[in-house]
């Protein structure tokens, strides 16, 4: 195929278009990025992040692990686990607290629950009270872990 | 097909009477960088059938070279238009026009794609259908340019 000097031209311009379009669209990227993170400076006060771990090793020996997920400043447990994972509960209005049934489909039963942890003083200690009540502190660590309970720790 | 003058009055004409009948609503301020973005492409079109010179066989049985031609040239030409219309829209509202530009960008992706498809599949088709309806051969037709 023969390309005359006005098809040159005209690839050129074409060219050209492509290389603008390709700028505007990285962009418009670049301004919804920067939107978003001013957004969350805006919002630092009122949100931190927080590492969520879940065990399933007695399971199958997956350890996932979600860390720096934002969620609101004084947010208890539960609902950043909601935030990562789908969890049943049931409250229970004696202890004023919530009790996990599931996470991810994955259910207590009869010998294997879901327990969970904060990463203290580098070591895992048992959560003191229902995961609902337990409010989380910026940049805390905690893991769910599916497990034959073992406590007292 | 009539000529750069030809293309500049019907491309202002078409954009002023979209700027009251469009389905978006009435252009407003904007109107008069739309009519000029489309004289500009009118006025291209113009250019661009003098550039061609004249070759009946190429309307009648464009080459696959000439149908990328009109698709490349139809993109930087709606490129054109929106850089003009975007201009349009950031002047008065006071808004940078980089940032025009880069709002704009994906219906600016939309547009010059869709143009880019339009123009490489239908543009000799509807110069062959315009040819036959007035009966004359765009190829002969008198140049004003």
């Amino acid at each position: 195929m023969e390309f005359s000097k006005r098809s040159l031209t005209i690839f050129g311009l074409g060219w050209l278009t492509s290389l603008v379009l390709v700028g505007c669209v990285a962009g418009y990227y670049y301004m919804e990025c920067q939107n978003l993170l001013a957004k969350i400076r805006e919002y630092e006060g009122c949100i931190m992040r927080v590492n969520i771990c879940i065990n399933y090793k007695e399971l199958n020996g997956t350890i996932v692990w979600y860390n720096n997920t934002l969620v609101l400043a004084g947010c208890d447990l539960l609902s950043a686990t909601k935030k990562v994972a789908v969890v049943n509960y049931t409250y229970w209005p004696s202890q004023k607290a919530s009790f996990v049934d599931a996470i991810n489909n994955v259910w207590n039963n009869g010998t294997h629950y879901w327990m969970w942890y904060r990463w203290t003083d580098n070591h895992w200690d048992y959560g003191p009270v229902g995961a609902d009540v337990y409010i989380l502190s910026p940049n805390e660590t905690i893991m769910w872990r599916y497990e034959k309970p073992r406590y007292p720790p | 097909m009539f000529g750069a003058a030809f293309g500049v009055a019907l491309g202002a004409l078409t954009m002023f009477i979209n700027g009251f009948l469009s389905p978006w609503g009435v252009a407003g301020v904007v109107m008069p960088y739309q009519m000029a973005g489309m004289a500009l492409i009118g006025f291209m079109g113009g250019v661009y059938r003098r550039v061609l010179g004249k070759n009946p066989v190429e309307i009648t049985d464009p080459p696959r070279i000439l149908n990328l031609e009109v698709s490349f040239l139809a993109a930087s030409l709606t490129l054109a238009y929106d850089v003009i219309t975007n201009i349009g829209w950031a002047l008065p509202y006071g808004v940078p026009i980089i940032v025009a530009l880069i709002q704009g960008a994906w219906f600016t992706v939309v547009h010059v794609a869709s143009n880019i498809v339009f123009f490489g599949s239908a543009f000799f088709i509807l110069v062959r259908v315009i040819s036959n309806l007035i009966g004359e051969n765009p190829w002969s037709f008198r140049k004003e340019v």
